[in-house]
């Protein structure tokens, strides 16, 4: 009896179940992050794979064309959720079917898969690729010769007559900016006066000479564009639905076609790897939930670019004077804890400090300034790329300061010592011996901050982030850089779409992808700085010792 | 290059970069500085007092008419003024040189103006006369551009004139509204016949005659004497205070006004009565000078049909009797009833709300601002004070150099206006910014139009002119607090569990694959973890919630199972688990645990709540079960902050020395033992920094709560409703808050309050981590 109790106390004492209790927290975590991590990057990496397309035939007769999306089965019900894509006709994207309902899931190599520039895809059977009173059937050997062809065509039509809009445009701008002059003028409240009327004149007769001079090279120019845009329009192809209806899309609509069940994969693999080079080089569609997230790319690599020019000759230049220029004691150790608490402070404070100190305040003092006719229509003096790019410096300035930091601590003494002792000014031994040695611990910083940034929200949504530009801040037009513009960033492409867009259940694919390309971007820079810091703490404590 | 000027060129390179990094470092103490500066300074002009100056005097006894003023008012640029005399005339005086400008007299009005009342939003001005004759004008101002000089023209509009008591009694109080389509509504009292009203529409264009002649009806307030009127905008209702201290409220349906509601307002007689903008909120003065402000409040009527005496609101009701209590949520269920009583509605009912600072004297007139729920009232005893509706406060109580009989806010609510009837008229300036928002607005109950009761609300922003902002800061306060203890109770257990197991028990090269992996988990974007607590969490615990209830309980009980087993082993038979090997043997634990809470859920569920966990919670508890709710939060931001408990804890664990942990395990302490008696207690300053940093971040976080939570305002402690955190309020409602309004610098405060909290919590962390530092390098 006594034995047994000892062997019951020794069990407990040995703290094997508090032990596992413990590890069970471990493994808990370790889940948490392997799942998340995997989650994200399975349902972002596979939305781009061509799935099959389904023909579901229904006990009714009729049949459905979709993608198996997901599945349900409990012992109630057992559905399946088919994509049946063609919003423009359906109306919703998505559609449950009862098992029980259908008869029968075949997957015909002929049904095709038409990206559309808006309402999604489209899947249906086509006909036939007819222009005018012409056609080829879809049934004909060449037809994927001529769609191809014709595609192309279409493609370099559009964009030769977007080119041709542009020179019409630059060359109307004259005449523009006198017409604009001339309706505020008309809506001023002096729009009566002798001296108003006097200026109307003048620039209705400049009008008159503007228009005169542009004369019949303008007229052939529009001619010429009413022909491209008449010849994009023309081709179109038939595509039977699965309702049984004829939709007749125009090419100009199609980005491209495709027949998922006749594809191999190999094929299926080219057509992942061009959709995701898409998804990264093109612009966003449909309200940002279809098309890719190039703005967003370059506004959040612009933003973050603009934020280390700020932060890093700051941030060194701060703690090179804490750690080798300023007097130590009690003042330089509050303000050290402050800077370093500065890192914790919630970034949407920064975000506040940002919209009333950068774009209020500065942005606002600008345009009084220099932009004084363009008010009140704000010009820095409201979110922009600067004001959001500035705003992240300061947030991310302790993290440089930090980190550098701990790299000038990590330079041994001697080295110092030895430089100085060479008869090397200060400077000339900070920067010969100690900004080399701390450059790792630098660097380290400036990643960290970059992806900090990279990652960050919140202040940006009140400084200058918006859901859709029309433009990115860099482009040929004088000054080429603008810094007042406002940007899409991808942190707040996800929260946009994944929250604010109507038909979130379409957008899902959008935001998943988007958050794995953030996260890939994210987690790969720390990894980085995560390294380099290890490599740092090796290389110091082998000649520490 | 000789060594002399290469020596000098150092000296000077040194010099300079001496100078930059000093600037550089100053720099950074200067964006510290100025961070905490700028919020202040953005902060601060919330809490100043509001600020009325005289701006200008003029005797105009000798220029204008020696007869009795009635009315006055200013155009909008306060540049002009004009005045009603008793003979019915109306003077244009200049407010900057003190002239007179115009005059202008009505054409139909013969008898001595006796009585008069001026709209708060419109220079809208109704009169009664001698004679029992009513009537109305407008006074436009129009602003004319000659070259750069704005003019602004004065011209009056004349309403008809006619007979509102047909007896001919004098109109000794007259009140008069007019909405925006020109449906007129006139009520006046005269002591021979009583109380009258008439509503007639007014066209704007047609000239007016003498022989008009509206309806006029009687309003039954038998031997009262009416000393005040006041006609509400909302519904052209009719209140009378009277000479007995009593406010008489008429309600108008159709043509007829019944008498709604008779209220003891005073012990003494009520002398003036106006209404706040919107129509809502009454300011009722009397003849002690007191000032007081009432507005309806929706009543339900609760009978006891049981045998006890039972309590509603912690009043006693007697079997069978009724009683009659402010809605505080009767009617929708929100507030608890005892089941004896029965519930039928209680229509409104006019309630006193608050007092303001009195007069010394009687009350002689109540200016509402045109703007704001500000008000200005003048005593008998020649004061004049400032008072503000929402906060209660009377900001400023001033003595012009004479009596005021007559006083107004200018059309914009920049300025005041009194008047004496020695003809001196005061212009002042009034610069209120934010009077609504005192730290009683912000942080205590507040009694709003539209409530029950005195109550904590946020709501910013809504969709009428006249609505509004509430400002209660302690439901963002307890939405963050909320968010924040669900993230710890998740969060602090796991992250602490794991960074004992890890430092202590786990093998180093375990440690050395785990850590950085935890590393990652704090530099995944928050708005990555946000948007899949909203769209991937959220509707699966909402699909699943007793699924994830029962997995809270089938892993503990998951885990004593195979420690029973366990147990039941012989030692000699136990398998080998030293080393990385607990960790692969506890992971199918923890899995089949997780699955069996899984497939049990449907069973527990159809055994203990009929097979529907909401319903019964609804139908039981009375719980609305939100998708978007605590757990969810709770999970995500935890899933945030467990990383940063996690790395400093560890860090702080493994920074035990090795001497103490040495010495134990050569006292014979198991693993377990060492870790929990020895390490822990040594490294538990350091843990509690990890806490309150963790605690820090949560407090902060915005992307998270934004998007994992329906952002509710609202103070309710269940976990499966959400909240608005302060951070997610600033980052909603910052970009539509217009710059320098009470939004913006609401919203700043708040971000102050986000501030100084982190920052006292990061210090507190901070010195805790130092100290703890040099306390084991002694060692």
């Amino acid at each position: 009896m006594g034995e047994k109790k000892d062997y019951v106390r020794g069990f407990w004492a040995e703290g094997t179940p508090f032990i596992w209790f413990s590890g069970i927290a471990a493994v808990v975590l370790v889940l948490m992050v392997v799942g998340l991590v995997s989650l994200i990057l399975a349902n972002g990496m596979s939305q781009f794979w061509p799935a099959s397309v389904a023909k579901v035939s229904l006990k009714n007769g009729s049949y459905l064309l979709g993608s198996v999306s997901d599945r349900e089965k409990t012992s109630e019900r057992d559905r399946i959720l088919l994509r049946i894509a063609n919003r423009d006709v359906n109306g919703l994207d998505f559609k449950w079917v009862e098992s029980s309902a259908i008869t029968k899931v075949e997957y015909p190599e002929s049904v095709s898969v038409l990206e559309r520039d808006e309402y999604g895809p489209m899947y249906g059977f086509i006909n036939s690729l007819a222009e005018g009173e012409s056609s080829v059937a879809s049934s004909s050997p060449e037809f994927q010769n001529v769609l191809r062809e014709k595609l192309r065509t279409v493609r370099e039509k559009t964009a030769s007559a977007k080119k041709l809009q542009a020179t019409i445009d630059s060359e109307k701008k004259e005449v523009t900016a006198v017409e604009v002059r001339l309706r505020r003028l008309d809506e001023g409240e002096k729009a009566n006066d002798p001296e108003t009327l006097l200026e109307k004149a003048g620039l209705e007769k400049r009008r008159g000479v503007l228009l005169e001079n542009l004369g019949t090279k303008l007229a052939d120019e529009e001619k010429e564009l009413e022909r491209l845009k008449a010849e994009v329009e023309a081709p179109r192809l038939d595509v039977t639905l699965s309702d049984g209806s004829v939709a007749k899309v125009k090419l100009r609509k199609v980005l491209a076609v495709f027949n998922p069940n006749a594809m191999w994969f190999g094929a299926k693999f080219v057509h992942y790897m061009g959709n995701m080079a898409s998804f990264i080089t093109d612009w966003p569609r449909e309200s940002n939930t279809e098309g890719g997230v190039y703005p967003a790319i370059f506004g959040t690599v612009m933003m973050v670019f603009i934020m280390v020019l700020i932060c890093t000759p700051l941030g060194v230049l701060a703690a090179l004077y804490m750690h080798e220029y300023a007097r130590q004691g009690f003042l330089l150790s509050a303000i050290r804890l402050a800077v370093n608490n500065l890192a914790g402070v919630p970034s949407i404070v920064y975000g506040i400090f940002g919209l009333g100190f950068f774009v209020y305040m500065l942005g606002g003092g600008i345009d009084r300034l220099f932009f004084a006719d363009k008010l009140p229509e704000p010009t820095y003096g409201t979110g922009g790329i600067l004001w959001a790019s500035l705003t992240l410096a300061l947030l991310t300035v302790p993290v440089v300061v930090v980190s550098t930091m701990e790299g000038l601590s990590a330079v041994p003494r001697a080295n110092r010592d030895g430089a100085l002792a060479l008869g090397s000014s200060k400077f000339q031994m900070i920067w010969n011996v100690v900004l080399p040695n701390a450059a790792p611990g630098i660097l380290t910083g400036v990643i960290l901050a970059v992806s900090r940034a990279a990652g960050e929200v919140a202040p940006l949504m009140i400084t200058g982030v918006v859901k859709l530009v029309s433009a990115v801040p860099v482009d040929a037009v004088w000054p080429y850089v603008h810094m007042d513009r406002k940007f899409m960033h991808l942190g707040f492409h996800i929260y946009d779409v994944g929250f604010q867009s109507p038909n979130v259940e379409a957008a899902k694919p959008m935001v998943y992808t988007t958050a794995a390309l953030l996260l890939l971007i994210v987690v790969a820079l720390n990894a980085l700085a995560i390294l380099l810091r290890n490599k740092l703490r090796k290389k110091y404590m082998g000649s520490a010792l | 290059m000789s060594l002399d000027r290469h020596d000098k060129m150092v000296a000077r390179v040194d010099a300079w970069a001496r100078r930059v990094i000093t600037l550089g470092g100053a720099v950074i103490i200067f964006s510290v500085v100025g961070l905490v500066g700028f919020i202040l300074y953005e902060t601060y002009p919330l809490f100043a007092s509001p600020v009325i100056e005289k701006t200008g005097e003029w005797a105009l006894a000798s220029r204008i008419s020696p007869a009795k003023g009635l009315e006055i008012g200013s155009d909008e640029y306060r540049e002009t003024s004009y005045r009603l005399d008793d003979k019915g005339n109306l003077d244009f005086i200049s407010l900057e040189s003190g002239a007179k400008l115009a005059t202008f007299s009505n054409p139909l009005l013969h008898d001595r103006v006796v009585s008069s009342h001026r709209m708060t939003r419109r220079n809208f001005v109704t009169f009664g006369a001698e004679g029992g004759r009513a009537g109305t004008a407008e006074i436009k101002y129009l602003a004319n551009y000659a070259g750069k000089k704005r003019v602004v023209d004065p011209s009056v509009k004349y309403g008809p004139v006619f007979l509102l008591d047909k007896d001919g009694g004098g109109i000794s109080k007259i009140a008069g509204y007019a909405d925006d389509d020109g449906n007129v509504t006139v009520a006046g009292f005269s002591r021979k016949s009583g109380l009258f009203a008439a509503s007639y529409r007014l066209s704007g264009d047609e000239a007016p005659s003498a022989d008009f002649n509206p309806k006029a009806v009687k309003l039954e307030a038998p031997g009262e004497i009416v000393t005040s009127l006041a006609i509400s905008s909302q519904d052209a209702a009719v209140f009378a205070g009277t000479e007995s201290g009593f406010v008489f409220i008429f309600s108008k349906s159709g043509d007829v006004y019944a008498l709604r509601e008779k209220i003891k307002a005073s012990d003494v007689s009520v002398t003036a009565l106006a209404f706040l903008i919107g129509g809502e909120q009454l300011i009722v003065g009397d003849a002690d000078g007191k000032i007081s402000e009432w507005f309806d409040v929706r009543h339900v009527r609760l009978k006891n049909n049981g045998s006890q005496t039972a309590y509603a609101g912690g009043l006693p009701v007697k079997p069978g009797e009724e009683i009659e209590l402010p809605d505080t949520g009767y009617s929708d269920k929100k507030a608890g009833l005892d089941k004896a009583f029965t519930l039928a509605s209680g229509g409104k009912k006019l309630l006193k709300i608050r007092s303001f600072e009195s007069h010394k004297e009687r009350v002689e007139i109540i200016a509402a601002s045109p703007r704001d729920l500000g008000f200005a009232t003048a005593g008998g005893d020649g004061t004049v004070a400032y008072h503000y509706s929402t906060s209660g406060r009377t900001y400023k109580v001033w003595k012009p150099g004479q009596k005021a009989d007559l006083l107004v806010f200018s059309p914009k609510a920049d300025g005041l206006l009194s008047m004496g009837n020695d003809g001196m008229l005061y212009n002042y300036s009034l610069d209120a910014k934010h009077p609504e928002i005192t730290v009683g607005t912000l942080f205590s109950k507040v009694w709003y139009v539209g409530y029950p009761g005195s109550q904590y609300v946020w709501q910013s922003s809504g969709g009428t002119d006249d609505f509004e902002p509430k400002f209660s800061l302690m439901p963002l306060i307890f939405g963050t607090l909320k968010g924040t203890l669900y993230a710890m109770l998740f969060s602090v257990p796991l992250a602490i569990l794991g960074a004992v197991y890890l430092s202590q028990i786990a093998p180093s090269s375990l440690r050395n694959a785990i850590k950085p992996m935890i590393e990652l988990m704090a530099a995944i974007p928050s708005v990555v973890v946000g948007f899949l607590a909203g769209l991937w969490l959220s509707p699966i615990i909402s699909n699943h919630t007793m699924s994830f209830l029962m997995m809270l309980v089938s892993v503990p009980v998951g885990w004593l199972f195979f420690v029973l087993v366990w147990w039941a082993i012989p030692r000699k038979k136990r398998p080998d688990t030293s080393g990385a090997g607990e960790l692969f043997f506890l992971t199918p634990i923890v899995l089949a645990s997780v699955a069996a809470g899984y497939f049990a859920a449907p069973g527990v569920e159809s055994l203990l709540f009929h097979g529907d966990l909401k319903q019964w919670m609804y139908s039981t508890l009375g719980i609305v079960y939100d998708p978007r709710n605590s757990v969810v939060v709770g999970l995500a931001l935890g899933f945030a902050v467990v990383p940063i408990i996690f790395t400093i804890s560890e860090d702080a664990l493994s920074a035990v020395p090795p001497s103490l942990t040495t010495a134990a395990y050569a006292l014979a302490a198991s693993r377990w033992q060492t870790a929990i008696f020895v390490a822990l207690p040594a490294a538990s300053p350091g843990i509690f920094a990890a806490v309150m940093l963790g605690l820090g971040r949560a407090v902060g976080e915005t992307m998270i709560v934004l998007m994992a939570t329906g952002n509710t305002p609202i103070m309710d402690l269940s976990i499966f409703n959400g909240m608005r955190t302060m951070s997610a309020a600033i980052a909603v409602e910052m970009p539509e808050a217009p710059v320098g309004g009470s939004l913006y610098r609401v919203l700043f405060l708040v971000g102050l309050l986000l501030f100084v909290f982190t920052f006292l919590i990061n210090t507190v962390a901070e010195l805790i981590t130092m100290r703890l530092k040099k306390k084991f390098s002694r060692l």
